[in-house]
């Protein structure tokens, strides 16, 4: 009953219309909406950016849910796989190459980000990306950085003409920022703890 | 650019200036021999780069001082451009006063280049000379012309050679030769004004390393910044606990380019540029 709210928001969702989307999510359903999306988009060629889960924990999570996504890509902005193969495995944690993975370093390398965007870009033609979160991209970077960031990425999108979806948490402490990044996108869609 | 080819274009010039003269043929001879004036441009093949440079490459026969911090990528850069040049078919030489060619050849294999192949096959010519030894016999010859500001530009003679044409000439770095000026910087300016003067006279495009300490000084005496045609800065700024890469055209006589940093990274295949990227954390 919960999410069905939630499932109806996203099965309203328009990309051809407003290709520029951003979701207002309440932290308590939060965790829902990540595997909602790929699943509604799971026949597209999805590129996540995820800043807050790691790659294993998004595909383990999706096959719990049993959701299949083979066009999903995830560019990876947490895990410590990024860590040369030559560290000891406490750093690394010995974790497996997964393919369709590619790793950003960290959330605040807001250029490294940008760049391994073009780079994806240039080489797949990709029907959605999603980008999870702006309030993550806000923890690590100051509040204008994001904003240019954000607004550079949405041109690159629209030249590429690429749909994109921004997740960011509703309320909290960076909700005045949000706030003013709202003007960039063509539709922004309220998920309440009622979804 | 020829005389002749100058004089012909001021001649249709002056034609165009009088209205009755001004016809289409005119016009269309005037932008044909403009466009002969034009220097040929040298492609560096360094994915991103070229793209910063109005047509796409750095103007034949220009010297250009590659100047950065260490670990910037200075050396990189120049060893991708003289191997993406040689296995097109042009002739690059490789004054090293630092590496050995042995340890330039193991550099290009870390990016997949077989820098000792081109060697073998005379597209490239690598260099090493003790920057020691070329002081002293600059300072001794130096002794000998005394009172003299001209000295001949010894140990390369490979460049002057009959025969020898090359179209790309590297030399890395210069600021290890200054070093060994010790005590006579007067001695080290004139001797770099001479190897100026003999890269003009080679004609080839030539690019000169300088180690740099400092932003906004691209070499440490500065007198090869004011000889050089242009100055490429390599840079590795520091943002908070992160390290960005970057590059910047900061002169380029003869071509127009994209003013400000590119961000740059240095990949398993060498350098790549990224004209359209920003500095997010460093705005």
């Amino acid at each position: 009953m919960r999410s069905s709210k939630m499932d109806g928001a996203i099965a309203k969702i328009n990309l051809a219309n407003n290709p520029i989307i951003l979701i207002r999510v309440n932290p308590s359903v939060y965790p829902l909406l990540r595997w909602k999306l790929l699943k509604h988009f799971k026949n597209l060629e999805v590129a996540l950016i995820s800043l807050n889960i790691p790659y294993y924990e998004i595909f383990s999570e999706l096959k719990e849910k049993r959701v299949e996504v083979p066009k999903l890509f995830i560019i990876d902005g947490q895990s410590p796989g990024v860590a040369p193969s030559w560290l000891p495995s406490a750093f690394s944690q010995g974790l497996p190459t997964a393919k369709r993975t590619t790793y950003t370093g960290a959330p605040g390398s807001l250029t490294g980000l940008s760049i391994m965007m073009t780079r994806l870009f240039a080489r797949t033609k990709f029907d959605l990306v999603i980008l999870d979160s702006l309030s993550t991209l806000l923890i690590y970077n100051e509040p204008r950085q994001t904003e240019r960031f954000v607004h550079f990425l949405i041109e690159k999108l629209r030249s590429s003409s690429i749909p994109g979806i921004f997740i960011a948490l509703e309320g909290g402490p960076y909700s005045t920022e949000v706030e003013e990044i709202t003007q960039f996108f063509d539709s922004v869609i309220q998920i309440h703890a009622s979804a | 650019m020829s005389d002749r080819g100058r004089k012909k274009v001021e001649k249709l010039v002056r034609k165009l200036k009088e209205p009755k003269e001004a016809g289409l043929h005119e016009r269309l001879t005037l932008a044909k021999e403009r466009a002969k004036l034009k220097p040929a441009l040298i492609r560096t093949g360094i994915s991103g780069f070229d793209k910063l440079i109005a047509g796409g490459g750095i103007p034949a026969g220009t010297s250009v001082l590659v100047a950065g911090g260490p670990g910037t990528g200075k050396t990189i850069f120049c060893l991708q451009i003289v191997n993406n040049a040689a296995r097109e078919g042009r002739k690059c030489f490789y004054l090293s006063f630092e590496e050995s060619p042995e340890r330039l050849q193991q550099r290009g294999i870390q990016f997949g280049w077989n820098i000792g192949d081109l060697v073998k096959k005379r597209a490239l010519t690598i260099k090493r000379m003790p920057p020691m030894k070329v002081a002293k016999s600059v300072e001794a010859l130096f002794d000998k012309a005394a009172g003299q500001e001209w000295i001949p530009v010894t140990g390369i003679s490979e460049l002057t050679s009959k025969g020898a044409k090359f179209h790309i000439v590297v030399v890395d770095s210069v600021t290890a030769l200054e070093s060994a000026f010790t005590g006579r910087p007067e001695n080290y300016r004139i001797y770099i004004e001479q190897l100026f003067r003999l890269l003009e006279r080679v004609g080839a495009t030539s690019f000169i390393v300088t180690e740099t300490e400092a932003e906004e000084k691209y070499s440490r005496t500065g007198v090869e910044e004011f000889l050089a045609d242009g100055v490429i800065a390599l840079y590795n700024l520091r943002v908070k606990h992160a390290r960005l890469r970057g590059i910047e055209i900061v002169k380029l006589r003869g071509g127009e380019h994209i003013s400000g940093i590119a961000p740059m990274e240095i990949t398993s295949e060498g350098i790549e540029v990224f004209p359209g990227e920003r500095f997010f954390e460093a705005e």
